[in-house]
């Protein structure tokens, strides 16, 4: 079973994910913030991730930034509600960017097209 | 702008009004004790005298005054007046004496009955070395006497030392039997003094170009004006090196004439107020002869022609049929309008036709001419008409050249009130984009939980059950929510253009495309005509194709159902740049002109449905990549919008790459 690491500053949000990718046929645990997402990128080892861009503290960007230290190849998504950092080059180091809307089949779709690809 | 101070208008009048006495034809005495009423109700003195200075006696009088008995010469403050009086007689200089200022403490213990604070002013009578008197003005409470009143006086001073001179002139000329001829002489004088004065006003009414044409033209035309029959004004076109004929003033026929000279001179009244309420009632479709002045154009450099030797020799040329040397040989274009030649086939036989140009003087240089005649009177033009005209078109050469500075003035506080609206749009929006991007944000996320989950609710329940449908509609609602967000932040992202070479046709075929079904529902037919030879421009394509859905769905919302959609492009050539226009056009209902103005502002829709965004959006896109959208409207006959892309970039818009 593929494992998901979801990270989002909103529990709700957290919430959704892991409901909708379990139902997916993920394992899928969460984070709240840059710093847990770290962490449990060693004790989880998730076979992708979903980040959020704007979070107190350390940022989306940020934590990319970080994940690409240690894992070059593991694949991220980027979700964000602000499309323009599609232009800021920093976020071009994830393997997608998705907007986030209530319809989660762009996302899943996503999910699905990169993880067969690895 | 202010074209004159109240102060400067009420000191024109003062001094007109004296100008007018000191030049009439009353005996001196008369003259001088107008003037110093004049002055009593213009300065508000306690006391105004006018001493007259005897230099046989070496003594003073009072010729005129104004205010009470006891503060005449021969009143108990003779000797202090007097001594002032001898004071001004020797330095020529008026001396204004103020309460706490110059009155000295001597002058007053002197003046035992005056027991308040006053003031004086004292005002030579002299000119060009004559000296024949003081002017003397009494205040019985403190005065400031300001700059403009000081020298308002002086001139005053000059003006009656001038009416003393002429009355010494005449009356030295009596003694020499000539009185008659001066007389006479002198009242013409005075006329055109106070002619050229009321003109002068007439033409400070105003600052409006054709006003001020009129007005001039009306003066020389006018019965109790200059008296001529017709009058033409032309000026020079320096960039095309033409004289253009700018307006005529004048009967069409002998008839005519006559009818507007009885109704002339059963007006009566104040000629400048007459001349300014004539041209203010102006029309711009004149006579048969300010059309026929108007197509006249003529090259400055043509020889032979009257009109331009006049402005290239800057003076006055006078040319009577009867008797001249310079016979105009009748080959002009003025000839050819206003048929300024002989009339041989007229009825009395030949009548002679007199007609005069002089030269229209701007501060440096001709600016134009004016051609007078009397082709109905037959009236011989005299040197004194001319000399008359002369002085007054200087008058009016000012007052022309002073209207077309104004205009120039308007014209570029128009243009900077346009940019400044134009810069203050784009702030606004700007400032608007900003928020509603961070409006539209904060929404996002709770709008995705709501939705998302509903949705998930929805999966969980049953088919047929009210609480599905309920989670349905939630479902709907959010979709539209998001929509409108995404409105929103494509509205305030279009500053940031990426631009690539595109061919507008294919993005107009890729949207019509997934519009056909919708228009084939609705019935509408589409009538497409693009132009092959339009070039790939650079644009952002997304946004491009924004504008072209906006525009696109608006026009097949207008029509509802029937109607027909028309697209067209094509290469323009605008303020010497290429274009592409794309048109997109409807046979709707149009827009009403009472929102036309605000079909581009943000927010404004007046669709049941939809943001208000739709067009504020193709507005701004439009706009950063430097092109123009315009609309073409016909209220309940459709609008058509026009796009305008620049086929080249403007240099230094470099930047928009990296953004």
């Amino acid at each position: 079973m593929k494992k998901i690491l979801v990270v989002d500053d909103e529990e709700n949000i957290r919430l959704l994910y892991q409901e909708e990718l379990e139902e997916e046929g993920y394992a899928v645990e969460v984070a709240a913030h840059g710093k847990e997402a770290l962490d449990k990128l060693n004790t989880f080892r998730p076979d992708l991730i979903t980040l959020d861009i704007k979070m107190p503290g350390m940022d989306g960007v940020e934590t990319l930034q970080k994940i690409r230290e240690v894992q070059r190849d593991l694949p991220v998504i980027l979700c964000s509600a602000y499309g323009e950092y599609k232009q800021d080059l920093t976020t071009w180091a994830s393997d997608a960017y998705v907007i986030k809307t209530s319809d989660l089949t762009e996302l899943k779709d996503t999910i699905k097209t990169l993880l067969s690809l690895h | 702008m202010r074209i004159k101070t109240a102060s400067a208008q009420r000191e024109r009048d003062i001094l007109g009004k004296i100008i007018r006495i000191s030049h009439s034809s009353l005996e001196i005495d008369a003259r001088l004790t107008e003037i110093v009423g004049i002055l009593a109700k213009a300065f508000s003195p306690d006391f105004c005298g006018l001493y007259s200075f005897h230099e046989d006696k070496d003594s003073f009088t009072l010729t005129a005054s104004s205010g009470p008995d006891d503060m005449k010469l021969d009143s108990p403050c003779r000797y202090q007046w007097e001594n002032l009086l001898r004071e001004v007689s020797q330095s020529r200089q008026p001396s204004f004496f103020a309460e706490g200022d110059q009155l000295d403490v001597d002058l007053r213990r002197r003046m035992p009955n005056v027991t308040g604070p006053i003031s004086l002013a004292l005002v030579p009578i002299a000119d060009d070395g004559f000296f024949y008197g003081v002017l003397l003005l009494y205040y019985a409470q403190p005065k400031k006497f300001g700059d403009g009143e000081g020298e308002l006086l002086l001139i005053v001073g000059r003006e009656i030392s001038g009416t003393f001179r002429n009355a010494q002139l005449f009356s030295e000329a009596i003694a020499r039997g000539d009185a008659t001829r001066l007389a006479e002489e002198k009242d013409r004088q005075a006329n055109k003094l106070s002619l050229l004065y009321e003109i002068n006003n007439a033409l400070l009414s105003t600052m409006k170009f054709e006003e001020i044409l009129h007005i001039i033209l009306t003066a020389i035309t006018i019965g109790d004006g200059m008296g001529f029959n017709r009058a033409m004004l032309f000026l020079t076109d320096e960039r095309r090196n033409y004289l253009t004929g700018m307006m005529g003033v004048g009967p069409d026929n002998a008839e005519e004439a006559r009818n507007i000279w009885e109704y002339l001179e059963g007006r009566g009244g104040n000629l400048a107020r007459n001349l300014a309420s004539l041209s203010r009632n102006y029309s711009p479709k004149g006579t048969h002869l300010d059309e026929r002045v108007r197509r006249i154009e003529i090259p400055l450099d043509k020889g032979e022609c009257i009109l331009t030797r006049t402005v290239r020799e800057q003076k006055p040329f006078s040319i009577d049929s009867e008797d001249s040397t310079l016979t105009c040989k009748g080959d002009c274009e003025l000839h050819k309008e206003v048929n300024c030649v002989l009339e041989p086939e007229s009825p009395g036989g030949i009548r002679p036709y007199r007609f005069a140009t002089v030269p229209l003087w701007g501060r440096e240089r001709t600016i134009g001419v004016i051609a007078v005649d009397n082709i109905y009177s037959g009236r011989a033009i005299t040197g004194e008409d001319i000399k008359l005209l002369t002085m007054f078109t200087r008058q009016a050469g000012l007052a022309i050249e002073n209207c077309i500075l104004y205009k120039y003035l308007e014209d570029a506080h128009r243009e900077l009130k346009k940019a400044q609206e134009t810069l203050l749009q784009r702030e606004k929006l700007a400032a608007l984009g900003e928020m509603a991007a961070n409006v539209a944000h904060e929404i996002r996320n709770p709008l995705v939980s709501i939705g998302a989950f509903t949705r998930r609710l929805y999966q969980k329940l049953d088919n047929g059950l009210y609480e599905k449908r309920y989670a349905d509609a939630i479902i709907k609602e959010v979709d539209r929510l998001e929509g409108i967000l995404n409105d929103v932040l494509s509205f305030s992202k279009a500053s940031k253009v990426v631009f690539e070479r595109f061919d507008l046709n294919g993005i107009i075929e890729e949207t019509l495309m997934t519009m056909e079904d919708e228009l084939r529902l609705q019935g509408i037919e589409l009538e497409k005509s693009l132009d092959d030879n339009v070039p790939e421009i650079p644009c952002d394509y997304q946004q491009i194709k924004q504008v072209f859905i906006n525009l696109l769905s608006n026009a097949k919302d207008a029509m509802g159902s029937g109607g027909k959609l028309t697209v067209r492009s094509f290469p323009l050539s605008h303020d010497g740049r290429d274009y592409i226009g794309i048109e997109i056009g409807d046979t709707g209902r149009g827009i009403s002109s009472e929102v036309l103005h605000n079909i581009f502002n943000p927010f404004f829709t007046t669709k049941g449905e939809g943001t208000g965004l739709g067009l504020a959006i193709c507005h701004r896109i439009v706009d950063g990549h430097h092109g123009l959208i315009e609309v073409a409207n016909n209220p309940g006959r459709g609008a058509t919008f026009t796009v305008k892309l620049p086929v080249q970039r403007k240099g230094a818009d470099e930047e928009d790459f990296g953004g």
